[in-house]
């Protein structure tokens, strides 16, 4: 059914190097391949998740397709245009959260935060009022609208960011790690946001560590390991491939899932 | 209108998100009384120096030249304080231009850095018997706030560095100290080696510098138009290299993957 769209979201043989330089006087540079050339197509109202291990390659890529950092090579595409080049027809469709307190400015309140960003996205000021009502209704921060940022716990800051990523309206939203750290009580409003959010037809590309939260939410899965994708389809996909990989008949939890394609088979590419 | 009044909030917010104390001692310690001691540190130098009773001709220069706090302090800290805070890639990556983002951040400084010198030409007029006729305080203000628009927009330019690097300390101190130095606030330009003298000619202040002297010493604001108007154009071409140095470095940054600290 999917392919039959055209992708909102284009990724192909994508690899991104950094290099470093080591030492103080003999300075030698060094390489390390984050991307080693990933491929994958995304499509509209989907909720894609991107698992890996810690430095797998899933914020490089988010970064790369959010127009934050340029890719070493290959094709990254965002609504057909290219996400280094032609950040112009790309920036203000989409919005995105990295996971984390940052990312706001904790001596503002909650509404001036938001009040900054809708000016920085240029949002008409008649259409603002409504707008804010709206969203920290949303999230649940109608009460605390006026308060400092500093003064507010992990979850709401999470909460009031969300509220920011959707200030523009995006078609698609990039969220990385949005659960990082938050009590399952906060992380559990955050999936039925995240949730809601896909309910309006916005695509969302979601990392995360959380296997429950990725099987709750994710309509189809890309591992990535080592700058690889190692596997990439629907839950149920997924699973298939690894109880036949495994000869394992049993009910694989997406955990057991995981950790098969990530350490107990051979890589195999998508 | 609905542009002037985002650029207004943008500005207020901005400076409020990252800069603006949070209390009125923090104010007085942090945005008056660091800048004055300085101002009377080096007039003392200056009185002990030159050998003078009347220093005002030091003093007037080194009650401008405060306005390097908040250029520097303030509006050239700004990019890499937005990095600090996680900030800078959601500015980065929204549909505002570098115009948008930029200039308003420095409004509000020009106006601090004004408030900062009247301060110090108040503490400076009680201490070294400092007077300036009323009729000359418009012309006195128009040079202040010129000087204060050029100096922000040499800030600009510093800031630009922060988003390739975390450790612009080194540039602003570098920066500071020149415009201490190069700007004639407590050194004759005249004085300085051959090759150092064009350098003062191109940094922000020494116009405002001599101007505000020479209207201390009764010349009247027409016969500083030109003067005043090259410190003017010096700000606006300041600017305009900030503004497509931020482009520049952005693009840069982007493609070293070094916009965020972490």
């Amino acid at each position: 059914m999917l392919s039959n769209t055209y992708p909102v979201i284009s990724v192909k043989d994508l690899k991104r190097t950094y290099s470093a330089k080591i030492g103080v006087m003999n300075q030698k540079k060094k390489s390390v391949e984050a991307l080693k050339g990933i491929s994958f197509d995304i499509y509209p109202g989907e909720i894609f998740g991107l698992l890996g291990p810690n430095g797998a390659g899933k914020t490089t890529t988010i970064k790369i397709l959010t127009t934050l950092l340029a890719p070493t090579s290959g094709e990254a595409k965002v609504f057909g245009y290219e996400a280094f080049g032609e950040e112009k027809f790309i920036r203000h469709r989409i919005n995105f959260i990295f996971g984390g307190e940052r990312s706001l400015y904790w001596r503002l309140s909650g509404e001036d935060n938001l009040k900054f960003f809708a000016d920085i996205y240029k949002i008409p000021r008649s259409k603002q009022n409504e707008l804010l009502d709206c969203l920290f209704d949303e999230v649940g921060l109608t009460d605390v609208r006026k308060h400092k940022v500093e003064t507010y716990s992990k979850g709401m800051k999470q909460r009031l960011q969300i509220a920011r990523a959707l200030l523009n309206e995006p078609e698609v939203i990039f969220l990385d790690e949005p659960s990082l750290g938050l009590d399952p009580v906060a992380a559990r409003a955050l999936k039925k946001m995240v949730r809601q959010i896909a309910d309006q037809g916005k695509t969302v590309l979601l990392t995360t560590h959380y296997m429950q939260e990725a099987e709750e939410l994710c309509d189809r899965i890309a591992i990535i390991n080592d700058g690889e994708v190692v596997a990439l389809d629907t839950i149920a996909g997924l699973k298939t491939i690894a109880q036949n990989e495994s000869n394992n008949d049993a009910n694989l939890s997406l955990e057991d899932i995981y950790v098969h394609f990530i350490e107990g088979r051979a890589i195999c590419k998508v | 209108m609905d542009s002037f009044k985002r650029l207004i909030r943008k500005a207020t917010l901005s400076y409020k998100g990252l800069f603006a104390v949070m209390s009125v001692q923090q104010y007085l310690m942090v945005n008056l009384g660091s800048p004055l001691m300085q101002m009377l540190c080096f007039t003392l130098i200056a009185r002990y120096v030159y050998g003078t009773v009347d220093i005002s001709h030091w003093f007037i220069g080194n009650a401008l030249v405060l306005t390097y706090f908040n250029a520097i302090f303030g509006v050239g800290v700004q990019l890499t304080q937005e990095k600090n805070s996680g900030t800078l890639k959601l500015l980065v990556a929204s549909p505002s231009s570098g115009v948008g983002i930029f200039l308003p951040r420095a409004m509000l400084h020009i106006f601090d850095g004004l408030l900062t010198v009247l301060f110090g030409l108040v503490i400076g007029s009680l201490i070294f018997d400092f007077y300036l006729p009323i009729s000359s305080w418009p012309a006195f203000l128009l040079i202040l706030l010129v000087a204060s628009f050029s100096a922000m927009a040499f800030g600009l330019i510093i800031s630009c560095l922060g988003l390739l690097t975390r450790d612009l300390n080194l540039v602003l101190n570098i920066a500071s100290m020149a415009m201490l130095g190069l700007t004639g606030a407590n050194f004759p330009l005249d004085r300085m080696p051959v090759w150092l003298q064009p350098i003062g000619q191109l940094m922000p202040l020494t116009r405002s510098i001599e101007a505000s002297r020479s209207l201390y010493s009764g010349a009247l604001l027409s016969d500083l138009s030109g003067i005043l108007l090259g410190e003017f154009i010096l700000g606006i071409v300041l600017m305009a290299i900030g503004v497509v140095m931020f482009s520049i470095m952005t693009r840069v940054a982007v493609k070293l993957g070094v916009l965020e600290m972490f």
